[in-house]
Order: C-alpha cells, then structure tokens, then sequence
C-alpha cells in the first residue's frame, strides 16, 4: 500500500503565511488609521465657492457646452441642499450655477424653475427668483413655463396685474396650456379690477371653440358679470348714503336690486368690510369645477 | 485594393484584440453607469442628461481610443520592424489606405458596441428616442478626422509621445476654436479677428459637425445637412491623407 501523507516544505507554507498575516495587519492599521484619524484631526475645511466665468467656460466647452451645462445643473441641484447662514448668499450660490447651466444650454427649463422657483422665498428671494427668470426669459423666448413662472411669483408678492401680464405672455407661447387663458379674470379680480377680467373673458368667447371650454368661459363671464354687477351697486349705495353697507343685502334693502344673484360657481357672493368690496366664496367651487373640466392639474 | 483591404483587416484585428480597446470598453461601461446616477442627480432634466451624457461619453472615450490606439500601433511597427516587412510587400499608398480603412473600423465597431451599450441603457431608464442614433453620424465623422490628423502626425513625428500630444491638442483647439472666434469678434481689433477666422475655417469645423446637443431634445437638421456635412469630412480626410502620404514617401524607414 501506498503512503498517502502529503508532505509540504515549510517554506512554501510559511512564506504565503507570513504576508498573509503582514497584508490583515496593515489592512487593519489602514482601515483603525483612518478612523484614529477622523476622530483625531477632524479638519475644519472651507468650502470654495466658485463659479468660473462664462466666456471661459464657452472656450473650454467647446461642442461639450451641454455636457458641462449639465454638470452645472447638478451641482446647483445639489446645492439647494447647502446650509448658508445668509439666505441672500445662498441664492446667488445656487443662481450663479443654474445661470451658468441655462446659458450653457438654454433649453435647460428645470433650471430656471429651480433658481427662479423653488429657492425664492420671502420678498427679497422671490424678486431675485423673478430678476433670474426675468434674464431667462431673454435667451429663451418661446418657453411657456418661463413667463408663467414669473407670473406666479408675482402672484405671491399680490402683484396681481403682473402677474396677469406674464400669465397673458405664457398662454401666447405654443404649447401652453389651456387654463392659463381662463385664469387670468380671476387675477383681475383680486386685483381689484373685475372690469377688465369682463372685457378680457368676453374677447376670450369669441375665440373658444371648444364646447366645454366654451361651457367654462361663459360661467366665468357669468360669474364675474355679477361682480361688477354688484360692485356698481355698492358704488351706488356709497353715493346715496356716504358709507358702506354692512350687509351685501343691504343693496337690496336700499331698493338698488331686486335679488342678489346666484354664484355659478355654487358659492355665493358676500361684502368684504374691510375692503367694502364684493367678494366671491368661489375658491373651493372653482376648484372642483375645474376638476371637473380636467382644466386644472393641481386642483384634483 | 485587394492589399489595402488586407491591410485594413489586418489592422482591423490587431487594434481589437488590443487591450487598449477592451480597456476602453470596460471604461466606458463604468461610464455609462455614471451616467445613471448623474441622470438621477438631475431631476426634471434626467432623460436629457442621461442621453446627453452617454453621447460625450462615446466621443470622448472614442477620442481616447483611436489617438491612443493608432500612434501605439505605428510605433510598434517601426520599432518591431514590421513595418519594413510590409513595405516589402505593399508599397507605402496602400500601407497608408489600409492603415487608415483599418482605423476608421476600428472607429465603427467601437461606436457599434458603445451604441448598443448606451441604447440599452436608454430604453431601461425609458430615455430613447431614435434621434440619438443620428448623433453617433456625427461622432463617426469628427472621429473619422481625427484619425486622418493622428496619421499624419505619426508620419511626421518619430516620437510618439509628440504625436499624441499634437493630435489631443489639435482636437482641443478646433473644439474650441468657434467659442473664441465669438469672443474675438467681440473686439476691435479687426486684424486678430480675420486671423481667428483663418484658423476657425481652416481646422476641422467640429461645431458644425457635432449634433450632440440637439439629438438629445429629439431635433435633428434636414437631410441636406447630413449630407453636406458628410461631404465635408470626406474631403478634409482626403486632403490629410494626401499629406500623410507626401511625408510618408518622402521618409526613410
């Protein structure tokens, strides 16, 4: 019979051993090191920010501006996410990336709704949201987004007459959405001029074709008719009595109308006191009209 | 012509089963899955970036590819001495057609495999659209010229490290040749502008052959402009051919 023992030299078994041992131990002062290190010297290092200039950037870019504007879309995602102790440093931060990023390629629309949008808070943010966009709107005319986003800003500063200017220029853009035409009375309203939001949906009859659409307009007109209906009234009531009524029915009272019309809307009309204006509780029965028209995307 | 094709496919072969391509591949491929995640960094913007970022991808990585490739392969002729072995046999046109054919193969099969790679990628992250493919026209022709510039600098220089550097830094300078002849012509001085604009019309015109940026919004030029675009790279390698071979029949190897 055979011996079957396998006899190995130590040599080959210790060599391979040895730098076994050697590569975990190293390894483990590598992987210990780093740690000690971090816990040890936890460096306090500044952030660089820095946006190199555009006219350098168009030069290295060369037929790669979209690359490189895409890469300063990232960074001004990311961004957002930075901590600054001055709000005002932290949108010239990520503004200065999404301008280089939109110049570098304009059809970048997401960066100006990010810069011009979702970083603007408060009233100095938002005017600077709106002079980005404003600059945005230079280079890239024939984006519907971008008048409609300058137009909500204004909307939130209760510019009501820009915004409806910037609302008017979007819904002129191709491919800007139907509602965008039909939102602008309600602007008028609030801006205190249902009177121009009458003239403008009674221009806007004679363009609609569309049976539903059509539908919508006219309970709008219908709608925004009673206002100033009403307002005309008060106005009345004002120069008859010197003040203003308590009550809407007062109007009625005072023998200046018959009825108090009916809301189209499903809501009713009502006297602001503090304002001595007609008012419309038309905001959750616009909602669900528009829902119902499938004009409105947020309202559902 | 039956000795360029030999040539052609000989070279063909050779540059890949290099490791150089294969390395370019695997680059390449650890590219594109940056490209996802840059994709995913780009909210609102994900679909453009993705396609955007795989096309300069595919020519940088295709840059690198044929540069590298072909001024190694030339030194390894010359100091092997194969190539006095094939201009025993071939005479020094055809060793040149067929080294040129055989790159500009080497140039389609990797746009080939890149593209394959990219589509694929596109359609798992619902990114594609066709017009990308009309992107990799482009790429094919800029590359195609850049390959014809790199043979005439091996032919030039014995040094490959010269070749290289001359063929990287002539790429960059007609990538960036237009954007400076923009700022230039922002100045006065007349005299500089005609001279930016002798250099812009003279080196290869990579701004109008590049249609990365607009294949990736899914828009693409008319016919007319494939065509002539197409015409005007046949040319420009036809003329850096004919110098390649003035140099290359003058030297002595």
């Amino acid at each position: 019979m055979v011996d079957s023992k396998i006899y190995f030299s130590k040599k080959r078994i210790l060599g391979p051993l040895f730098f076994t041992i050697l590569g975990a131990c190293l390894l483990g002062f590598m992987f210990f090191g780093s740690l000690l290190l971090e816990n040890k010297f936890s460096l306090k290092k500044e952030i660089f920010f820095y946006v190199p200039p555009l006219n350098y950037l168009k030069i290295i870019s060369g037929s790669f501006q979209s690359f490189c504007a895409d890469i300063f879309y990232i960074r001004g995602v990311l961004a957002i996410t930075d901590s600054f102790q001055d709000r005002m440093a932290w949108i010239d931060w990520v503004q200065k990336n999404f301008e280089v990023a939109t110049n570098l390629d304009p059809k970048l629309t997401q960066g100006y709704f990010f810069a011009g949008v979702v970083i603007a808070h408060g009233e100095e943010g938002i005017k600077k949201g709106i002079q980005f966009l404003e600059k945005g709107l230079k280079q890239n005319t024939k984006e519907w987004q971008i008048p409609y986003w300058i137009g909500f800003n204004y909307y939130q500063l209760q510019d009501y007459l820009k915004a409806i200017e910037y609302y008017e220029k979007a819904s002129q853009s191709p491919g800007a959405p139907k509602f965008l035409k039909s939102i602008q009375p309600m602007y008028y309203y609030r801006a205190g001029r249902p009177d121009l939001g009458l003239i403008y949906l009674q221009g806007l009859l004679h363009s609609v074709k569309d049976p539903r659409e059509l539908e919508w307009v006219e309970t709008k007109l219908k709608w925004i008719e009673n206002i100033v209906y009403l307002e005309d009234k008060l106005k009345q009531f004002k120069a008859l009595y010197g003040h203003c009524p308590e009550r809407i029915e007062n109007l009625k009272e005072a023998g200046l109308l018959e009825e108090i019309p009916e809301d189209p809307f499903g809501g009713s009309y009502y006297l602001d006191k503090d304002t001595c204006r007609i008012k419309s509780k038309f905001s959750l029965s616009e909602k669900n009209l528009k829902a119902k028209s499938g004009d409105c995307n947020r309202c559902k | 012509m039956r000795e360029i094709i030999s040539i052609a496919f000989l070279n063909f072969k050779q540059g890949v089963r290099e490791k150089l391509f294969w390395g370019v591949i695997f680059f390449f491929a650890f590219f594109l899955s940056l490209c996802v995640l840059l994709g995913k960094l780009s909210p609102g913007e994900t679909e453009k970036v993705l396609r955007n970022e795989g096309l300069s991808g595919i020519e940088l990585s295709g840059l690198v590819l044929v540069v590298f490739s072909l001024v190694l392969s030339f030194k390894k002729e010359e100091e092997s001495r194969f190539l006095e072995i094939y201009l025993s046999n071939f005479s020094r046109t055809n060793y040149l057609s067929g080294k040129l054919i055989g790159y500009l193969l080497i140039c389609l099969f990797y746009l080939l495999l890149s593209g394959l790679g990219y589509m694929l990628i596109l359609f798992l992250y619902k990114s594609f659209i066709w017009q990308v493919a009309a992107g990799f026209y482009s790429l094919f022709l800029k590359l195609s010229i850049l390959i014809c510039f790199s043979l005439v600098f091996c032919c030039l220089f014995s040094s490959p490290i010269i070749s290289l550097f001359c063929s990287l830094s002539l790429y960059l300078a007609s990538e960036a040749a237009y954007p400076a002849l923009k700022i230039v012509s922002l100045g006065p001085n007349r005299f500089r502008l005609s001279l930016f604009k002798f250099i812009y019309y003279l080196l290869p015109n990579m701004n109008e052959l590049d249609i990365k940026s607009l294949a990736v919004y899914g828009e693409l030029p008319s016919l007319s402009f494939f065509f002539s675009i197409g015409l005007y790279a046949f040319v420009y390698i036809l003329f850096l051919w004919l110098i390649a071979r003035f140099i290359f029949l003058k030297k002595e190897y």
